[in-house]
């Protein structure tokens, strides 16, 4: 009996998944291998802006991690009772729109002559997206045993040494979902760069708007979506591959 | 004079207070080159904090811990050649057995790592196990690549922090007795913290019984039991009847009290409790509550509860009880 109700109660998400992803997937897909969108899946400038895009990414990944894994450690060696509060503190910039923080950044940037840069840019992104660093690697830096940490400096390792052969590797996870997290929508990021970076720092969003809404040309923007898609893709992949090989803590 | 200092271990005074609680009182402690001492005293005496602090992880807010003729008491973990075997194990689960056996080695640069991990395997009997993940192994094979991790460094001192707590009665058993083996193979001094006077009885070569920060008395596990110093260890240590006798107190142990075969005091017999070999036997006299253990190949007879009977025994199985006894 219950078979027979299962294909309903299956359709809403299936229906979800088609309006939202399948059908908007298959329209760019098709738009995108027209002759116009292969001429832009082979121009040199649309894989200029895609490199930077993710070179950008990288760097503010990067960033993100090191200014994260400070912040997530020392927040999860709090006391319990604080750990909230301070978690609270982090999360807080989201209850501001993104646009007024940018904004806001716009405004302290240009007395000092960086408003318009790439230094901007990544700034602002950086900015944006720590949190999203911060989340992941709170939860795993909060399961790793202090016993294991005293262990390795027991056995001889100085404190250094014990962050980066047992703390690091206990929480690559945490590492990994963290940097996903930030890599994958910088890399398709399009409000900050163009605020912030100006005609300096064009990245594959700022251009993608740009092919759809004055440049009229919905193939172009659509075979560099495409490109996106297809890197964010292969990037989940792997990391779920990772995380299907690893059951530490 | 370069003479091989006297105590392997020395706790100097150590106090440690944790806010206005203090654990440890004025604590002093010589442990001996290649013993086997324990640490006995019941949870919260302090034990776990003694053993940190030799290990450095705690620092003592006055006195000095000295390892091999050394102060060492500002000298951070990882440079105290001591090493702890930890209650709940502590391996790495992201390495495994061999490269858990491996850490320390590989941390001090040491040339035949893999020679020194298969011997030191060999020595706790995993030696066909160093491939696994430590997460596969039971408790016991657990405990053991926790030991083998350890030793493998050859340390000054092996710290054991209620090593076997967490094992059934079996596996604790078979493990007394290796960890007593490799203590006599590797000659290396053991310090053993425990809440278990029988493993502390049967595994030490000196016992220290603490309670609330001090250490009541330090002896041979014989002393410890045959002429306990305070009534806490009496109780502690085995089972204790305290008799009064002109104003003075005396632990007598249940195995020295003899029943019913001479003249004696007169009592009732309130309760009988097989144990195997041994029955205890639980008598009321005068309103004082006595336990009498007769091993069940002497003979004694029967005993039953209502029965009335005697007990009796030698001058030499007092001990008296020096001070106050409340």
């Amino acid at each position: 009996m219950i078979f027979r109700r299962v294909p309903w109660i299956l359709l809403p998400p299936v229906g979800w998944l088609l309006a939202f992803l399948v059908i908007p997937v298959g329209v760019v897909s098709a738009r995108a291998l027209t002759s116009e969108g292969v001429a832009a899946l082979t121009s040199v400038l649309t894989w200029k802006l895609v490199g930077m895009s993710v070179v950008v990414a990288m760097i503010t990944t990067i960033l993100c991690l090191v200014a994260g894994y400070p912040v997530a450690w020392c927040i999860a060696t709090l006391p319990r009772r604080w750990r909230h509060f301070v978690l609270f503190l982090v999360v807080l910039p989201f209850w501001a729109n993104l646009l007024v923080r940018t904004y806001a950044l716009m405004t302290i940037l240009r007395p000092f002559g960086l408003l318009d840069t790439w230094f901007a840019a990544v700034f602002g992104l950086w900015h944006s997206y720590l949190p999203f660093m911060v989340l992941p690697l709170y939860t795993s830096i909060e399961k790793v045993p202090v016993k294991l940490l005293e262990a390795a400096q027991d056995l001889g390792a100085t404190p250094s040494q014990a962050f980066w052969r047992v703390a690091v590797p206990l929480t690559a996870p945490g590492i990994a979902a963290g940097c996903i997290l930030v890599f994958i929508p910088v890399l398709g990021a399009f409000a900050t760069p163009e605020l912030l970076g100006g005609a300096q720092a064009i990245m594959a969003g700022s251009q993608i708007n740009l092919y759809f809404m004055s440049a009229r040309n919905p193939a172009a923007g659509a075979a560099m979506t495409l490109i996106l898609m297809v890197i964010t893709v292969v990037l989940m992949a792997a990391f779920y591959r990772s995380r299907r090989n690893e059951r530490l803590l | 004079m370069t003479d091989a200092p006297r105590y392997q271990i020395e706790i100097r005074n150590v106090t440690r207070r944790i806010g206005d609680r203090i654990v440890l009182d004025d604590l002093r402690l010589f442990i001996r080159p290649g013993e086997f001492f324990s640490l006995l005293g019941p949870s919260g005496c302090g034990k776990t904090t003694l053993l940190r602090c030799i290990a450095g992880f705690d620092r003592p807010d006055a006195g000095s811990v000295w390892l091999d003729g050394e102060d060492v008491t500002t000298v951070p973990p990882h440079r105290r050649d001591v090493n702890m075997v930890f209650q709940s194990y502590a391996l790495f689960p992201h390495l495994s057995v061999f490269e858990n056996v491996a850490f320390g080695l590989r941390l001090a640069n040491a040339t035949d790592v893999s020679r020194r991990v298969a011997e030191a395997l060999d020595w706790v009997r995993l030696s066909s196990c160093g491939s696994r993940k430590t997460t596969t192994l039971s408790g016991g094979e657990q405990q053991r690549v926790a030991l083998a991790r350890a030793v493998v460094n050859r340390p000054k001192a092996l710290l054991l922090d209620e090593p076997l707590g967490a094992l059934d009665l079996v596996l604790r058993h078979g493990l007394q007795e290796e960890l007593r083996r490799l203590q006599r193979e590797l000659r290396m001094t053991f310090v053993y913290v425990t809440h278990d006077q029988d493993e502390a009885l049967s595994m030490s070569d000196r016992v220290a019984v603490m309670n609330s920060g001090a250490i009541e008395q330090i002896g041979t596990p014989s002393e410890i039991y045959h002429h306990p110093n305070s009534e806490f260890v009496a109780r502690f240590v085995g089972t204790a009847n305290k008799i009064h006798i002109d104003g003075r107190t005396f632990v007598v142990r249940p195995e020295c009290i003899r029943l019913g075969d001479r003249p004696g005091h007169s009592v009732t017999v309130t309760d009988v409790v097989f144990l195997g070999s041994r029955t205890l036997v639980i008598v009321d006299h005068q309103g004082a509550r006595l336990v009498v253990e007769t091993a069940n190949s002497s003979g004694t007879g029967f005993f039953a509860v209502g029965q009335k009977t005697t007990i009796s025994w030698d001058a030499a199985a007092m001990h008296p009880i020096p001070g106050n006894s409340t």
